[in-house]
Order: C-alpha cells, then structure tokens, then sequence
C-alpha cells in the first residue's frame, strides 16, 4: 500500500537541481561565454556542459535537440564568413570570397553560439515544468506571466503530441497510396491539425477551469536547496573565474 | 413514467434548461429535473442524446438558458468557481481531462486549485490513486498510460477533489472487468456520494445508481432504476438494448 509520504514533495524533487541554482548557473554561464575570448578555453566549456549534462542523464536528449539547432547556427555563421573579407583569400567562387579572418571569426561565433544553446538547452531539459514553476513563483513573478508560460509548455507538448498520431495514422494508411496522394493527405492534415489544435486548447482549457483554475497556476513542488546545489552555483563561478585568470 | 417530483432539500436542480452549441440545433430542451444529496441518477440515452452536454453544463463551461442551481447556488459565470468546488466532471474522453507532465501532478491539480496544500493533498492523491489502482503510477507521464489507464487515472484526478456531487460520464469505457468491478465497488462503498452518472452500461447503472433519467434532447423518463432499466419497449424506442440478462440484473439496494 501507498503511503502519502511516498508521494511527499521531497521524494518527488528527486536528486535534480534546484530551478534557481541551475538558473544562477546558466546566467553566470552566459556571462562567460560573452566574454571569454576565443580560444581553446571554450572547449573546456563544452567539456565541462557535456559532463554535467552526463550527471544530470541528459546527455543524450540533448545531443538530440542540438542536431535541430545546428542548422541555423551553421547557415548563420555560413553568412558571417562569407561577408568578413579580412586577410588571405582561402578560396574564391563566383564571386564570394572566403578569407582566413572571415573563417575565424564564423568559427569563433559558431562555437560560441553552440555552447550558449546547449546551456541553454540543458537547462531546460534538467528542470521539469513544475519545479520551475515553482522557481517563478518564489521569485514573485506575477501569476499571469508564470501562467503563460506554464500553458505554452502544456499546450506545445500536448499538441505535439496529437500531431504525432496523425502522422502515424497517415503513415498506417498511406502504404498503397501514390506519392502525390501521400503529399496531398499530408497538407489535409496539417490543415485539419490547426482545427484541431484550437478544439483541443479549447477542451483542456474546459478541463483546467472544471477543477478549479482560475488563472493561478498552482504550485504543487516544495523547493529545496541542498549541498549539490551550492556546488552548483560555486563550481561555476569557480569555473569561469579560473578561465578567466588562465592566460 | 412521470418526472418525479423534484424533493424540496434538492442539491442539484435544473428548470427548463436549454442549450445548443454553435450554429447547430438545440442539443437538450426544456430539461428539468432536481436530484437530492445522497442521490444516486443514472443517465441514460442513445448517441448524440445530449447527456455529455448536461454534464458540461453543470460545470459551467456550457453556456446554458434556463436556470441551474447547485446546493442552493445559482450557476452564473460569476459562482461558476463556488459550483466547481461541489461538482467535479470526469469528462467522457480522458485525453481531454490529463494535461499534467505526470499523473500524480495532475490529480493534485484540483485540489491544489482549491487551495488545499501539503500533507492533505498528498493524503488525497494517494487516496483517489489508490481507489482506481493506480498507486504505482503516480511518477508516470499520462500520454505513456494506456488508454483504459488514462480513463482511471482521469477518475483519480476528479476522486481528489472529493466533490459534493460527481460527475461521471461513461467512466467505464474501455476498463477491463476487473477494473470496471473495482469502480462499481468503490462507488458503492461510499453511501455519502451524490452521483451522476452518464453511461451506455445499463448493467452498472442498475448496480450504483437508484434513479434512471433517460435523456433524448430531452428528459424521455425519469424514475426509479429497477423500472427504468426494465423497461425494455421505452429503452428499444430510444435505441437501448435492455440488459442481456434482463431477469440477471442486479439492482442496488
Ligand atoms: N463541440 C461541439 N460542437 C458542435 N456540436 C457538438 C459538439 N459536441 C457535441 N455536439 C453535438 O451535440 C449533440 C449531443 O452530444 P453529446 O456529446 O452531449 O451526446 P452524448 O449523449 O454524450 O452522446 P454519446 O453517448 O455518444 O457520448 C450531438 O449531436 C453532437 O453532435
Ligand atoms: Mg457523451
């Protein structure tokens, strides 16, 4: 038989990071990356998030959702290098240079960008929406703003969700189907899944004000600094200082 | 049959009660009927026969003519919060009610919604997990639940709140027997309860509820259960088919 202790919000916080010293972690991460100069120090950086992505088992996922990323960081830093005309032509097409200062600097950027969006990233993996919840809501943000941002989450993964199973659907019955058949059901449903998508926030919109919602989204996590999460805090301002010094 | 006479000390009590939804037809019409505290009223009546409606009336997220009265409360969208806190709806499709990142979270919302903290509502988590079998699943993420498991975990949230009146619509769908005998048990076991139950299982409703309303747009019967659900011309000209073993039907009491 279950207990309510089994339940009791200390069990449920696990052993992951407190929201605010994960949130004090990032920022003094961010800081850093701003301001440390380009070099081999960055790769200790990388090292350092790949390790606490490791311990906190989020590695994986996380390389994952950076595979989403790394398009538009490279189609970004594809443009700085191009437009940089600085130092030695490397190479020349069609009338697009490619120099050594322009490689450098896209590289430097890239580097810099893709360390930022896997903090940023590891972040938001390790803190569930209920911890961070109640993060924002000991920190005094206003209800609403806390509202917003909890709806977004559900709403996005929900409908996420839906839009899944019609794909599997589609896929199901899409076997004997021509290609151009295929291309034309898959516009159906993305059609279709707009509708749908407003019914549903719709109905979970019915559901939440059934039970009680009235705009407060309540907190259901107690929060609790412990020891890993001082480290936390402390190893990174160690960290980045240390980095700071090192010439 | 005759509407039975709605008692005096009615906890719940709908007068000429309409509603259609956008441009479409009225679903109910003139619908009234009351039911007392304690009260047990099966609601019964084919596909399309409005009863998910009504129940979604009686939260409030229906708009609604005519007038609808909760424990002496008038449901206006101004009281709809004081009328939630004394009916709780488990809507017919559990995909609809489960929006919590884990089952636990969201049969603590309720209760969290109301303002009731700490160690009562994890004693009532436990509690509603534990009525419908799901104490072991409280760390899980609904959408990975099966359905059948999603119809329960959807009571849960619902059983926490521990409403005055609960609202079940087809809460048997899709529960395999031992479950769906678990449920009629559970119910039973709790004589306070005022219940409304909506549902296509004629079998449970003779075993939990002592009043039928059978519900065509609008109220086609209402009375007590044994006569309702025995009914087999009224049930077979409103799309119902008596029970199987209509003489093996076994009635509350
Ligand atoms: N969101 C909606 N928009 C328009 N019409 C609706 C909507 N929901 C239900 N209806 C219509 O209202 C009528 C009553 O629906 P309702 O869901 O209340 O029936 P029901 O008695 O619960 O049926 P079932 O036994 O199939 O659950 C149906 O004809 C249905 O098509
Ligand atoms: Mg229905």
């Amino acid at each position: 038989m279950l207990s309510a202790a089994a339940i009791s919000p200390e069990r449920r916080a696990g052993s992951a990071a407190d929201p605010r010293a994960a949130g004090a972690a990032l920022i003094v991460t961010i800081a850093a990356l701003l301001l440390l100069p380009a070099d081999l120090r960055l790769l200790l950086v990388a090292l350092a998030l790949a390790g606490l992505a490791l311990l906190a088992r989020q590695l994986r996922r996380l390389l994952r959702r950076l595979r989403l990323v790394l398009p538009m960081i490279a189609v970004f830093c594809a443009f700085i290098a191009l437009r940089m005309a600085d130092g030695t032509t490397l190479y020349s097409f069609a009338g697009l240079e490619l120099t050594r200062g322009g490689l450098q600097a896209a590289t430097a950027l890239g580097a810099r960008l893709l360390l930022l969006a896997s903090a940023s990233l590891l972040f938001v993996l390790s803190i569930p929406l209920q911890q961070l919840t109640a993060a924002l809501a000991a920190l005094r943000l206003p209800a609403r703003v806390i509202a917003v941002l909890w709806l977004t989450e559900r709403v996005l993964v929900l409908l996420g969700d839906d839009l899944r199973r019609s794909l599997e659907a589609l896929r199901v019955r899409a076997g004997t189907l021509s290609r151009a058949a295929r291309m034309r059901a898959a516009a159906r449903i993305g059609g279709t899944f707009l509708l749908r998508a407003v019914a549903r926030s719709e109905r979970l919109a019915d559901a939440m004000a059934a039970r009680g919602f009235q705009g407060r989204v309540p907190v259901l996590r107690s929060l609790r600094w412990r020891s890993h999460d001082t480290a936390l805090c402390a190893g990174s301002i160690l960290f980045f200082t240390a980095l700071w010094m090192v010439r | 049959m005759t509407a039975a006479q709605p008692p005096s000390s009615a906890f719940l009590r709908c007068t000429q009660l309409s509603t259609k939804y956008a441009n479409r037809h009225s679903v109910l019409h003139d619908v009234s009927f009351a039911i007392a505290r304690g009260e047990r009223v099966a609601l019964i009546g084919p596909n399309g026969a409005g009863k998910s409606t009504l129940l979604r009336v009686l939260v409030g997220v229906q708009p609604y003519a005519g007038s609808v009265s909760v424990d002496g409360i008038a449901l206006t969208p101004s009281a709809a919060a004081q009328v939630r806190s004394r009916v709780g709806l488990v809507f017919q499709n559990p995909d609809d009610q489960l929006f919590s990142p884990t089952v636990g979270d969201d049969v603590a919302f309720g209760p969290a919604a109301h303002g009731i903290e700490g160690d009562e509502r994890d004693e009532r988590v436990a509690e509603a997990l534990r009525a419908v079998g799901l104490d072991a699943a409280a760390e899980r993420n609904p959408a990975h639940l099966s359905f059948g498991e999603r119809r329960r975990a959807a009571i849960a949230t619902v059983l926490s709140m521990r409403p005055a009146l609960l609202a079940l619509d087809e809460p048997s769908s899709n529960l395999d027997p031992r479950h769906r005998r678990g449920l009629i048990e559970w119910l039973n076991s709790r004589p306070d309860l005022t219940l409304l139950l909506a549902t296509h299982d004629l079998d449970m409703a003779a075993e939990t509820c002592d009043r039928a309303i059978l519900l065509s747009g609008s109220i086609a019967a209402d009375g007590p259960a044994r006569e309702v659900l025995s009914d087999t011309q009224l049930l077979a000209r409103h799309g119902l088919e008596p029970p199987l073993g209509l003489q093996s039907l076994r009635f509350r009491e």
